[in-house]
């Protein structure tokens, strides 16, 4: 019955519009209440402090640094440059360098939000005057910009390993095919509506003018290099990594492509560190309502619960996909993962899904859930840097989230594609 | 209530919002320095420094508590906003004044029982730190003054909804 309530409680606190971590956090007060239990009401402060005395954690604002350094360090103009002496030729040659580019990004960068800013500012003005729609463009940037948080490095990965007691070097390693199925999935749908809507083509870059791109972007990818190189050697933890990447950010801002000013630097830090402080509110709120239903032993219920429903695996993965792309879609991921995820894995490991692949699976479904609609909520950020009226861009947004979804149903019945990278590993 | 007084509330919000904003800063800027130096001071010097990870760790502690405060003026808390967009602009009012007293009342426990944890119950021990050598109370500290100042702003938010815009004249501050 306490379980009920303190569903229901979510279930009304979120949709009411209360701000998630609030809303986290006062279910875990009502669930106390429903259990009768006014008395561990102190408990909570103290899971709140406990969920936030992590060092894993500490990844998060490092990496939203590095992320915030990139732009203003002239990173993301090389990559860019790259991008579209690459492909920039072939018929819808822009929309594939901005998924290229997109795919760079997600190497550096661990957000939805900052790459879907990055590609709006870096691609739309330039599809635009070459005749791309302009609803097309926004959610083509859109799409691309939810590989973020799924090529690694990740802060929905991050926070998944901390909240499971997961790798996360084996989360971002696996993390890397499923990011390339999408690119590729997002690719052919490029590739589908190009050959119908006639795009121009471009002219060849020359070879000197790739050669100059690949040179100015080659410092760029010290960054990747670096976060899963350190990572991988066994060198850096991810949380060291996260501050690799900062220094050689910095270091490639200030003297290789000497665009960053002191005043980015605090800009990036201010910015860092607001974030920061949202989401590890809504971390630590997310602890304790996860410890408030672990001591009501939700977790072996609602396992009890779907295993009555189903024994096979594939209907499960199936059944968890549907579930999860829905609050995906009014849920923001690290909500979805602190929220969802601990309660679901009983059944993890009672079917024999491994828990990176699940991971995977879960941070996928929870990501693309930015792209649909109602919220939208990476769709809207493009929207807001490009000045596209929000709502041409709902009922389009469909197709794009099938795509992915497409692609997602093949990351979760194929597990070598997430899983096969980290025999290397081993 | 006094409008010179709402006045005043609100300019000392904004002054504190702007003061952890700067506080916010420096401490990202020494968790990445410390971070930074742990890997610097392990492999090129062949010594690794023993207080980093707690440094970095409490520097956390602090933007998470401290860090929150001015996004509730930003309103940079996620939240689902598409069932309460449908509303009616009357309706929406009426809901925004009740989520908002569901904020105060989150805020307001959470204060309490913090300022309880840390200061009344002997939860929150004189233990010392293990590197740094501080006492685990001061830590413990940020939590109490996160709440603490979450809860005003959000007081303040309560009152600006409840009282009509004539009759708090200019706002209440800048909120």
């Amino acid at each position: 019955m306490s379980l009920i309530v303190a569903l229901l409680a979510l279930i009304v606190f979120c949709l009411m519009g209360i701000p998630i971590p609030y809303a986290l956090g006062l279910t875990a007060f009502a669930h106390l209440l429903a259990m009768d239990e006014p008395r561990l009401f102190s408990m909570i402060t103290q899971r709140f402090f406990v969920g936030a005395d992590s060092f894993t954690l500490l990844a998060i604002p490092l990496f939203v640094f590095a992320g915030s350094l990139m732009s203003a360090s002239g990173i993301t103009e090389s990559l860019t440059r790259l991008a579209r002496a690459m492909v920039g030729h072939v018929r819808g040659g822009l929309a594939y360098a901005t998924i290229v580019l997109g795919v760079m990004l997600g190497a550096i960068l661990g957000s939805a939000n900052a790459s879907s800013a990055i590609l709006a500012t870096q691609m739309y003005r330039a599809m635009k005057e070459e005749g791309y729609d302009e609803v097309f463009t926004n959610l083509l940037i859109s799409s691309v910009a939810i590989l973020g948080p799924i090529i690694p490095p990740s802060l929905v990965f991050v926070v998944y390993g901390a909240t499971v007691g997961v790798s996360i070097a084996k989360l971002f390693l696996a993390g890397i095919g499923p990011g390339l199925v999408l690119g590729v999935f997002f690719a052919l749908y490029v590739w589908w509506k190009g050959r119908r809507l006639k795009w121009p083509t471009r002219k060849r870059a020359s070879l000197r003018d790739f050669g100059e791109a690949l040179l100015k972007a080659i410092p760029a990818f010290t960054v990747p290099v670096l976060i899963l190189g350190g990572i991988l050697g066994g060198v850096m933890t991810p949380t060291e990594s996260a501050g690799g990447a900062v220094a050689i950010t910095v270091f490639l801002g200030f003297f290789v492509y000497r665009r960053l000013k002191l005043k980015d630097l605090v800009d990036a830090c201010r910015n860092a560190a607001l974030v920061t402080g949202s989401v590890m509110l809504l971390t630590v709120t997310g602890t304790s309502l996860g410890w408030t239903l672990a001591l009501d032993q939700a977790p072996n219920t609602i396992a009890g619960f779907m295993m009555n429903l189903t024994e096979n695996k594939y209907v499960f993965l199936l059944a968890v996909n549907v579930i999860l792309l829905i609050i995906g879609t009014v849920m923001e991921p690290v909500s979805g993962i602190i929220v969802f995820v601990p309660v679901l894995l009983p059944l993890v490991s009672h079917f024999g899904i491994d828990p990176v692949h699940f991971g995977v699976i879960a941070s996928i479904n929870l990501v693309i859930g930015m792209l649909s609609p109602p919220v939208m909520e990476v769709v809207y950020v493009a929207s807001m840097v490009t000045g596209t009226p929000f709502h041409k861009l709902v009922n389009p947004a469909w197709a794009w989230t099938f795509v992915a979804f497409a692609a997602l149903l093949l990351v979760t019945y194929v597990p070598a594609l997430s899983l096969y990278v980290l025999r290397f590993m081993d | 209530m006094d409008r010179a007084f709402l006045r005043a509330y609100g300019k000392l919000l904004d002054f504190l919002d702007k003061a952890v904003v700067v506080m916010g800063v420096i401490a990202m800027a020494g968790m990445s320095g410390v971070v930074v130096a742990a890997i610097v001071w392990r492999y090129f010097f062949n010594s690794p420094l023993i207080w980093t990870e707690e440094m970095a760790r409490f520097l956390l502690i602090f933007i998470c508590f401290v860090g929150a405060i001015p996004m509730i003026k930003r309103g940079g808390f996620g939240q689902v906003e598409s069932l309460i967009a449908k509303l009616s602009p009357r309706k929406r009012r009426a809901m925004d004044v009740v989520i908002n007293c569901m904020n105060v009342i989150f805020t307001g426990v959470s204060s309490g029982l913090s300022i309880y944890l840390v200061f009344i119950s002997d939860a929150v021990t004189q233990q010392i730190t293990p590197a740094l050598q501080i006492p685990m109370k001061a830590v413990y500290t940020f939590m109490p003054f996160g709440f603490v100042v979450m809860f005003l702003r959000e007081t303040q938010l309560l009152i600006l909804k409840m009282i009509p815009q004539a009759q708090r004249g200019d706002g209440g501050g800048s909120a």
